[in-house]
């Protein structure tokens, strides 16, 4: 079938680069032709300049737009001086509703369908040892939480002060930031998922197909390392709500949480929440043993 | 005196058996209403008139409001002193309280909603310096900046203090805003019912798919070949 498009690697990368001589050559403007050639010459994110930072979000909220209807914003804010984010969660307090991973879907523009989710709730049994993190329940279903007898832990990336997710990857895609948040440029991602196969907590998760998102349920304020709608064939994961954090607001899952079990701030200040909480309760991280240093701290408050 | 004592003795086995009830609220209604009709027994002491303000109980001849056995009634002893004239317009709420852990470590009545509780008449009772009936949650839930804490401090925090000091630091209870600025502090009584404090049970959301419930859809445009068949 001559009309049906193949589409291999190689073909894709000569036909691109075809293309581009005859795009030079014609100086035509406008269409889906045009932005995907600028994405394939995109440099990486901490290599662009100041202009072509600003052509690329233009580029992309230009691209948003049209797909999904919406006036997008795609903004790229620099780290807050000062700061190096910590989060903090209240297991004794936490229900295990889960509506903390459905305000990070909605936050974040994760694929609907395909499903893909950030926050994992974990469900054990109370007196029992729990510490095996693969064998804990995260499909229990009952009529009312909490169940008696059990407690729930959430678990999401934990931003690692050690990332090994960002040392095995081999273009660097991911890295962190001065204010401790991993991120990913999606635009430089090569799907290898070596990342997910390095991440102890199952953070990360890959976009095996376009992301399905219905367009009035995206969010269109965006960050390019953020929650900007992802192509296929990326890895993605929690970002501390970058786009949120950076302006000073709480994370999604952290507002939306009825108990209250969830607690944001900044390490560096000797008076914020999360210090007070380290300094006077009981604080435990996930996997100390491998030296990872998470900044997401568990701790019990009663 | 011993009758009354032995009265509200079985009002608290009473409590105690039908907490474990599954169908609690019939169970706790009937409680009530059965240790309201139990203490209206006639008098026995003929110095004693019937109080106009407090049905079923009685004034002697010093003027003090006393039970049919002419025991003095202190407001704060008697747990069911406001609930025997309230509980016909505040069912749902004396329900809700005599369920909870306030009822039985006896939290009564005049510890938030005010009163003079060595008061012997209705008007005594209704102390208006003390006195808070209505306007406790409107001013709980309007109030902004440093006034929420002291009313959170004044309703709540002088029993729960290490609760409070945990919630003044933003640890205990949910704040929303700006972590690096404006806060909104969540009052207690935003999350806890201040009749029945215990944190309600939620339906939760859906569960995640597992692996092999997530159907991926192939790209619509592209023919995948098999590069070795070459079909």
């Amino acid at each position: 079938m001559d009309d049906k498009e193949d589409i291999t690697r190689r073909g894709f990368i000569k036909g691109a680069v075809a293309g581009a001589a005859s795009l030079a050559a014609t100086n035509c403007s406008g269409g889906g032709g045009l932005g995907s050639l600028e994405a394939f010459f995109q440099s990486h994110f901490k290599e662009m300049d100041k202009e072509e930072l600003q052509r690329t979000l233009k580029r992309l909220e230009r691209e948003y737009s049209e797909k999904y209807g919406k006036d997008f914003v795609v903004k790229a804010d620099k780290p807050i001086e000062g700061t190096l984010f910590g989060y903090g969660l209240d297991i004794s307090r936490c229900i295990g509703c889960r509506r903390c991973v459905y305000a990070c879907v909605e936050e974040n523009n994760q694929s609907r369908d395909p499903q893909i989710h950030w926050i994992t709730v974990l469900r054990f049994k109370k007196g029992e040892k729990w510490l095996e993190l693969e064998e804990a329940d995260k499909y229990y279903e009952a009529e009312k939480v909490p169940e008696d007898g059990y407690f729930y832990v959430p678990v999401s990336c934990q931003q690692c002060e050690k990332a090994p997710c960002t040392k095995v990857c081999p273009v660097q895609a991911t890295w962190k930031e001065p204010d401790g948040i991993i991120v990913i440029d999606y635009n430089w991602c090569i799907g290898c998922r070596y990342c997910m196969a390095a991440c102890p907590y199952g953070a990360r998760h890959f976009n095996l197909t376009d992301p399905g998102v219905p367009a009035e349920e995206t969010n269109p304020n965006t960050h390019y390392l953020g929650n900007r709608p992802r192509p296929r064939g990326v890895v993605e994961k929690c970002t501390f709500c970058i786009q949120r954090t950076r302006n000073g607001r709480y994370p999604a899952c952290a507002e939306v949480c009825p108990a209250g079990a969830r607690k944001f701030g900044n390490l560096l200040d000797p008076n914020s929440e999360i210090r007070y909480l380290i300094e006077k309760k009981r604080v435990f991280r996930l996997k100390e043993d491998l030296n990872t240093l998470p900044k997401f701290f568990y701790f019990i408050s009663l | 005196m011993i009758a009354f004592r032995f009265a509200y003795l079985s009002f608290a086995f009473l409590l105690v058996f039908t907490s474990a009830l599954p169908c609690g609220y019939s169970a706790a209604e009937s409680s009530i209403v059965d240790e309201i009709a139990e203490e209206q027994l006639p008098a026995s002491d003929d110095n004693l008139t019937p109080s106009k303000d407090h049905p079923g109980l009685f004034v002697n001849g010093q003027g003090e409001l006393v039970d049919d056995l002419g025991t003095i009634i202190r407001l704060s002893e008697n747990k069911n002193i406001c609930i025997k004239c309230h509980y016909g317009k505040h069912e749902k709420i004396v329900v809700a309280w005599d369920k909870s852990k306030h009822s039985r470590k006896k939290v009564l009545c005049i510890k938030c909603h005010g009163g003079n509780s060595e008061g012997s008449t209705l008007k005594e009772a209704k102390d208006e310096t003390k006195t808070n009936f209505k306007h406790i949650k409107e001013s709980m839930l309007k109030a902004t900046g440093d006034v929420v804490k002291e009313l959170a401090f004044d309703y709540c925090g002088q029993c729960h203090g290490d609760k409070y000091r945990d919630w003044e630091a933003g640890i205990h209870g949910k704040r929303t805003g700006f972590w690096n600025g404006e806060k909104e502090y969540w009052v207690c009584i935003r999350c806890h019912d201040p009749h029945n404090p215990k944190f309600k049970k939620r339906v939760p959301k859906p569960r995640p798919l597992k692996p092999d419930e997530i159907v991926f859809k192939k790209p619509q445009n592209v023919v995948v070949k098999n590069i070795k068949s070459g079909k």
